[in-house]
């Protein structure tokens, strides 16, 4: 990353990450050059209100957005489009990424696509550990799901039914006073603590947190901290693990990527190592600067789709705070 | 509660700038689900005008408050 002059004939695109508390200004080239990747970290001290995190990024998107052309060494002019999250999120964050998103390119003239937050989470994982054509295990505070692509989509084998493995980490965390986000904390403790039983509840290919959640924050009340953080940690991957096993078998994959910010967790990644070893298959982890949200996501799959022949007129940018990974027809594959 | 209606007229640099805004604004008011308030967006010339219809006080103040932070965003950013 940094700063360089802009190629002929290059094809560079500003993403616009804003679906949560994170907010990410990428420029990613054609050729799949990260060129800059900013993401400014709300301060959290409990849980995220929507309407909070949107002023936050309204704040701070136009000082980002001049900071990440700085840092690359470019001006709007030499941009080809603009991305930006249209969902799925929370709506007040997505509105203010989609507002910034229309005046820059309309300002500057230049072609503008909102493109699906999840789907941006696979293709930035794919292109930077090289995974061919992996199963998707996308852990974050807001999604839990295990993809695979099959005829022309990334198809959903197994998902939370509840809340997300993040959030029930990070809910048991600020219950505790353990900070936010609760996943370090959490991870910190574990490696003291011994298991204690917890429910695992794994529906058909789904998985469910907040049962598990529950009784990790009744257990909290007599037992050590480090044992339930420890038993937390096991129950809940060990669920993760199982539906990402049998989806790896059910969809025929050699490789598994690990996507969101859940995935920095070293037990996870040792978990899921096991389970790839034994199925012979390869777990990829991409760099932390984009397991986590960010902008260079946005703009990459803003890329491969505006490449792909998919357009947006401008009407055609609304905001879809529900937009499931499979509804998103890959044209680039 | 008692009822609330707002009108804003927000006059901007010039009608570029006016164009601008509203056209990267007026997808967000029409799609905005509210039970509780109406809101009208335009453009005249150089101003943009917001209107809002609200069933009390708190959907009054929440519209406005959606409507003024996109409103300046794409004014900073456009500008």
């Amino acid at each position: 990353m940094g700063s360089r002059a802009k190629q002929d004939a290059e094809f560079l695109c500003m993403g616009i990450e804003g679906t949560a508390e994170k907010l990410g200004v990428g420029i990613v080239s054609d050729s799949g050059e990260i060129l800059v990747n900013r993401v400014k970290h709300m301060k959290l001290a409990e849980g995220i209100h929507p309407s909070e995190a949107a002023q936050h990024h309204a704040a701070h998107l136009p000082s980002l957005v001049r900071q990440a052309l700085e840092e690359a060494g470019l001006e709007m002019r030499e941009l080809s489009l603009i991305a930006f999250s249209r969902g799925p999120g929370l709506g007040p964050c997505l509105r203010v990424a989609a507002v910034a998103a229309r005046t820059l390119a309309l300002k500057h003239r230049l072609p503008l696509l909102g493109v699906n937050h999840c789907v941006a989470h696979i293709e930035i994982g794919r292109l930077t550990t090289g995974a061919e054509d992996p199963l998707t295990v996308y852990v974050s505070g807001g999604n839990t799901q295990v993809t695979a692509f099959a005829k022309g989509r990334y198809r959903v084998f197994g998902e939370t039914i509840d809340i997300a493995l993040g959030n029930c980490i990070d809910q048991f965390a600020r219950e505790l006073g353990l900070g936010m986000p609760g996943g370090p904390a959490v991870e910190k403790l574990a490696k003291k603590g011994s298991y204690l039983p917890l429910p695992y509840v794994v529906k058909g290919m789904d998985l469910s947190y907040s049962g598990l959640l529950t009784a990790a924050l009744r257990l909290a009340e007599k037992e050590s901290l480090a044992d339930v953080c420890f038993s937390l940690q096991e129950t809940a991957f060990a669920m993760l693990v199982e539906v990402a096993e049998r989806a790896l078998v059910q969809a025929e994959k050699r490789e598994v990527l690990l996507a969101g910010g859940v995935g920095v967790n070293v037990r996870l990644q040792e978990m899921l190592g096991e389970m790839c070893s034994e199925q012979g298959a390869e777990l990829l982890v991409p760099p932390a600067e984009v397991l986590g949200d960010n902008g260079a996501m946005i703009a990459w799959l803003g890329v491969l789709s505006y490449l792909a022949g998919a357009r947006q007129r401008l009407e055609e940018t609304q905001v879809r705070q529900r937009w499931r990974t499979d509804e998103v027809d890959v044209l680039w594959r | 509660m008692l009822a609330g209606r707002a009108r804003l007229l927000l006059e901007l640099e010039d009608e570029r700038l006016a164009e601008v805004v509203f056209a990267a604004v007026v997808p967000e008011v029409e799609s905005s689900p509210s039970d509780r308030a109406t809101v009208r967006f335009m453009r005249e010339g150089s101003r943009v005008i917001v209107e809002v219809d609200a069933e009390d006080g708190s959907a009054l103040r929440a519209s406005l408050s959606s409507v003024m932070r996109w409103v300046k965003l794409a004014r900073e950013l456009g500008g």
